[in-house]
């Protein structure tokens, strides 16, 4: 061991001093002080042995008692070198990877210094070393994926590569990469960065210029890790890499003729990127890929000089007839780089968690607050391969809650958000994007129809109902469709996406929605909007709602998370978000889905549900032997000639029900349909009338019940609108009966 | 897993096996501890089994072994267990026991010692009954007694089981775990019967965990001649063991506390010479990094400890160092694990890496919080 030998109490290192006083306490088992040592005035290196626990069978060659040197620097910025000091101390998964091979360097945390030193005890450590040797003896360190901690010395320098750069194996040939500086000189960021890509970036791309030519080697399987220490030069790497069955510099022979005539090259320095293949067992499969990066200090013309294929006359090559087999790379220096790959699809969405299908096509139709934020969190996941269309331009106000920054301002909003997902993930492209208004698209309705066409989800997010309704009936497309949209308050989420058949269809799952809000009393402020708007246009509809970002935030987190989770399962789903804003805890109300029935009655259609006849039927059967009746609760499509009808209110009190006849009364009806318009925000009102038969009786019409259609019809026949009766008959038979004045 | 914890009594025996299914195993109970001095360094042994019972939500424990009427391998044991042959022995808070294994001379040798008296009468009890023991050998003298007592054993291959077999109850491959019979033997029951510590209890249970085989010899008192005598026997019957090392071990529980003469009658000036088959039996049948575990006093330091006659006697030990030496093993004083200064229960736990003492510091905030708080007035 460097440095001079002082007694513990002479240490000035407070962890050295620490230590050595915890392991002359008299009564500490297991370990025992040797002694100390004063490498500098701020370096010092408490030596001791450890008692590991273990049994007869080993994986690795551990000792029961090792000998450890811990050293220490004054100003405590990282880890202490913590050193088994026994020559021949296997080579095993984290250890540090150092210049030279002995002591081996134990890489016993794989949290940042700053997290360990809040919580650093001697006997802490001391305890963290005994169980880092007694796992490696069992050779169960190294259980999780976790990679080996490189202590770099200097400032390690990242190398971006792609992230499929290995992934071309099979072919056998080598992947040449392009190196390019990555932004530098900000201040407090030391370390260096440089971007490998596959080909001569285009115009625009890098101003620098080529820094250097990597490429690529990949070696067999191994057990063990095979880079003992820190390769310090060419000959050194080769060594290593044989016993991956790589032959580095007769391969770099072969690859560097190819640069011979090609100046550029020669005068650039060469990257060797290897990837070595790991496997838990040996000879068992390929669980993990450990990946080195060295730059030579050399350019390729001295390389080649150096491995004995070329003589330079004025760093110009001229070949040799015969590689001079003498050279071998011992001249070339090594520095190491920690090589990085890009943000590939998958890695992102294994960062996030995210398993199952990720290539999902899905069109997105809306990118504001809400929608912006969703394709945010779910592209940044990897998750979707995504059309986003919206005609809106980018305004002063947006940025207040929406994925975009105050730069896109005055460019639409889908060209930027599909460019910073573009640039995030990196491979395929993540998203596209189509500037227009689905409802009037002009120019673009090709492409949007192209896009339809194509497209496996077709999700709503523009807060609108005509675009909901335009989506969910209109247009042309194999599509699951999904709508996600906040109340009015920004106090609740809503989630409707149709199964993977299209049975329950977006606009039925709207109904039915309409209706949970009408029965549950909890949701029945759900719509109202809130009161404060601003303008912040001259137009009439240039107003905004005031909502804050923490709640779209919110939502478009739960929105993203639950729109994944309903995508991933085929049935459909319908549920409610609530955030609570005076205690933030957040409810969930999953909405229970009816099967629709449907029945075309002349130019129009007649949406119901089997809910909704069961409640008709049962309110028969607890009136017999009278009629009952009242009125039928839904709304018109007129654009489409639609009728959906989504609850009955039972007779006004003021009704005439005998077992052959039903007058229907009107006392309180006027207000009850007003609460329905209230709390539905007017989406929901009077469609009709409802009436039962008597026992015995089906549901045909009476000459009576023929003359009320007609009487009805008479009157809705102002406002353009047919008139619909249901009458409940015996066997639970019902029929729709639909009265027109032309 | 499987557990072996070795309690630090003293000169005293006792250790419990916690199996996978549940079951628990004890051997001998000396619970030395003096409970009006607060220095004394011996754990309570009732106190520290009542603590893993409570734990584990049971009353009993499904053996008691009793390896032979020492005190200091049954001190305390009537007042801790739930005796069936006396009332006075019943009550709230003793433990019961499924099955008393017993050797021979339990039931036939004539002990004046209270305590020993009041073990005799149970396993006595029991056997007359036929139920909830096991006998460890059949001399002639047992048999008769069994027949002279009405006792439906006396030609009960399952209850009362001789040297050379496994004990029927427990299955490698079901229980995890084996015992093999290695004393009392023939020999010497048939020769001197009512010896104690000739007749004493002597197992190698084989503990079998994801296909791998630790093995564990436990001994009692045994003295030089008997180990011997194991060695010669069970080299004698090889062939019958199909293929399966009986003598092997990976942990040894140490015969007598270390004594001197349990590896020769010489004691040795440095170093105890065992004798040749127990030579055989430490140095070939060890395996690499086994464990010999001493349940004693502290080894004594140096020769001025020599002029007391008993047990821990230093040039055992020193005999038992080289053995550990020689295989990187480990040599365990229960009164000094992991310090002198404050001795702990050994708890060796079993898996498919072998036996693996267990070796957490538990020291500051661990024994802060796992001890009583010292109260603050």
């Amino acid at each position: 061991m460097p440095g001079e030998s002082v007694v513990d109490v002479e240490l000035t290192v407070s962890k050295a001093q620490e230590l050595a006083r915890t392991l002359r306490l008299i009564d500490l088992p297991y370990a025992r002080l040797a002694e100390c040592r004063r490498i500098s005035a701020d370096i010092e290196t408490v030596v001791f042995d450890v008692d590991v626990q273990l049994g007869q069978h080993l994986a690795n060659d551990i000792r029961r008692t090792e000998r450890i040197a811990a050293v220490f620097r004054g100003e405590d910025t990282y880890y202490p070198e913590t050193l088994a000091l026994r020559h021949g101390f296997p080579h095993v998964p984290h250890l540090n990877i150092h210049r030279e091979q002995y002591p081996r360097s134990l890489c016993l945390y794989d949290r940042p210094y700053s997290e360990i030193r809040l919580h650093w005890t001697a006997l802490a450590y001391v305890e963290r070393i005994r169980e880092w040797l007694a796992l490696t003896a069992r050779g169960e360190l190294h259980a999780e994926d976790q990679p080996l901690e490189q202590l770099l010395f200097g400032v390690p320098s990242y190398l971006v590569i792609p992230a499929d750069t290995f992934d071309d194996v099979d072919s056998g040939r080598p992947t040449h990469l392009f190196v390019y500086p990555g932004p530098i000189g900000e201040e407090g960021i030391r370390a260096e960065l440089c971007f490998a890509y596959r080909s001569v970036p285009g115009v625009g791309e890098p101003a620098s210029p080529l820094k250097f030519i990597a490429t690529t080697f990949r070696g067999a399987p191994q057990y063990h890790g095979i880079m003992h220490w820190q390769p310090g030069n060419l000959k050194e790497l080769h060594t290593f890499l044989q016993s991956a069955g790589i032959d580095l510099v007769g391969e770099l022979r072969i690859r560097l003729r190819a640069w011979e005539r090609d100046p550029r090259m020669v005068a650039t320095k060469l990257i060797l990127l290897v990837a070595l293949p790991k496997t838990r067992v040996s000879g068992g499969d390929v669980e993990s890929v450990e990946t080195w990066a060295f730059a030579t200090v050399s350019t390729v013309g001295e390389t080649g000089h150096d491995i004995g294929i070329w003589d330079l006359h004025h760093a110009v090559p001229g070949t040799l007839l015969e590689a001079d087999l003498s050279k071998d790379g011992s001249e070339t220096g090594l520095v190491m780089l920690n090589p990085v790959y890009a943000l590939g699809r998958e890695r992102a969405a294994r960062l996030n968690g995210v398993e199952g299908r990720l290539d999902r096509k899905i069109t997105a139709v809306g990118l504001g607050a809400l929608g912006s934020q969703v394709f945010d969190n779910l592209a940044r996941a990897g998750y979707g391969t995504w059309t986003l269309v919206d005609g809106d331009m980018f305004l002063p106000h947006n940025p207040t809650r929406h994925a975009l920054h105050g730069d896109a301002v005055g460019f639409s909003k889908v060209g930027p958000l599909a460019y910073l997902a573009n640039e995030t993930i990196e491979g395929k492209i993540v998203s596209k994007h189509l500037v227009a208004d689905v409802l009037d698209p002009g120019e673009a309705a090709d492409q949007l129809q192209e896009a339809y066409a194509d497209t496996e989800i077709l999700l709503d997010m523009s807060a609108s109902v005509p675009v909901a309704r335009y989506l969910a009936r209109d247009v042309e497309s194999p599509a699951r469709r999904a709508s996600l949209y906040l109340s009015p308050s920004g106090e609740d989420l809503v989630l409707l996406v149709e199964d993977q058949d299209r049975r329950m269809q977006l606009d039925a799952l709207e109904m039915q929605y309409y209706r949970a809000l009408l029965l549950d009393p909890a949701l029945q402020h759900h719509l109202n909007r809130a009161e404060a708007r601003v303008r912040y246009g001259l137009a009439c509809r240039d107003v905004t709602a005031i909502i804050p970002q923490d709640l779209v935030a919110l939502h478009a987190a739960i929105g993203s998370r639950g729109l994944r989770t309903a995508l991933a399962s085929a049935g459909a789903t319908s549920t409610i978000w609530r955030v609570n804003t005076s205690d933030l805890t957040v409810s969930k109300t999953q909405l229970p889905i009816h099967p629709v029935v449907e029945q075309q009655l002349g130019d129009w259609r007649v949406y119901a549900d089997t809910w909704l006849l069961e409640k008709v039927m049962t309110r028969r059967r607890e009136k017999l032997p009278r009629e009952t009746g009242g009125v039928l609760i839904g709304t018109f499509d007129t654009q489409r000639q639609i009728i959906y009808v989504v609850d009955v209110l039972f007779s006004p009190p003021d009704s005439d029900e005998w077992p052959t006849v039903y007058v229907r009364g009107c006392q309180d009806l006027a207000a009850e349909i007003a609460r329905v318009k209230t709390i539905t925000a007017g989406a929901l009102g009077y469609v009709g009338e409802w009436h039962s038969h008597p026992p015995g009786h089906g549901p045909g019409a009476s000459t009576t019940d023929e003359e009320a259609i007609a009487m009805l019809a008479a009157e809705m026949a102002y406002e353009g609108l047919p008139a619909l009766m249901l009458i409940a008959g015996h066997n639970q038979e019902h029929a729709w009966y639909l009265g027109r004045t032309l | 897993m499987p557990k072996i914890t070795f309690f630090p009594l003293g000169n005293a025996d006792s250790c419990r096996i916690d199996l996978d299914s549940g079951k628990k195993l004890l051997f001998d109970f000396g619970n030395m501890r003096n409970p009006n001095d607060k220095y004394d360094l011996r754990i309570d042994l009732a106190a520290a089994l009542l603590e893993d019972l409570r734990a584990a939500r049971r009353d009993y424990f499904d053996v008691f072994a009793l390896t032979h009427l020492d005190d200091d391998h049954y001190k305390g044991a009537s007042e801790f267990f739930w005796l069936e042959h006396d009332p006075a022995y019943q009550g709230e808070g003793r433990v019961k026991i499924k099955e008393f294994w017993v050797p021979a001379a339990v039931i036939l040798e004539d002990t004046d010692k209270e305590e020993a008296k009041i073990l005799q009468a149970e396993a006595r009890h029991r056997a007359i009954l036929g139920e909830g023991i096991r006998i460890f050998s059949r001399p002639e003298k047992l048999r008769q007694w069994l027949k002279d007592h009405g006792s439906v054993l006396y030609d009960d291959d399952d209850f009362v089981i001789d040297a050379g077999h496994l004990v029927p109850c427990f299955d490698k491959v079901e229980d995890g775990v084996e015992f093999f019979v290695h004393s009392p033997f023939a020999v010497a029951s048939e020769g001197k019967p009512e010896d104690r510590n000739e007749g004493s209890l002597v197992f190698q249970a084989v503990f079998r965990v994801d296909g791998v085989d630790t093995r564990v010899m436990l001994t009692a008192d045994t003295i030089c001649g008997n180990l011997a005598a194991i060695v010669d026997i069970t080299n004698a019957n090889k062939y019958r063991h199909g293929g399966v090392d009986r003598l092997g071990w990976d942990v040894f529980k140490l015969p007598h506390h270390c004594s001197y003469r349990s590896l020769s009658s010489v004691k040795g000036e440095e170093i105890t010479e065992p004798l040749p088959q127990i030579k055989e039996l430490f140095e070939v049948h060890g395996s690499d990094r086994s464990i010999i575990v001493s349940p004693s006093k502290p080894i004594p330091d140096d020769a001025d400890d020599d002029a007391d006659d008993q047990p821990p006697h230093r040039q055992a030990a020193n005999y038992y160092e080289s053995v550990r030496d020689n295989k990187n093993g480990k040599f365990i004083v229960t009164m000094q694990h992991p310090t002198k200064v404050r001795p702990e229960p050994l708890v060796i736990v079993i898996d498919r890496f072998g036996a693996t003492p267990q070796e957490t510091i538990t020291r500051g905030t661990v024994a802060v919080t796992t001890h009583a708080a010292p109260r603050a007035g």
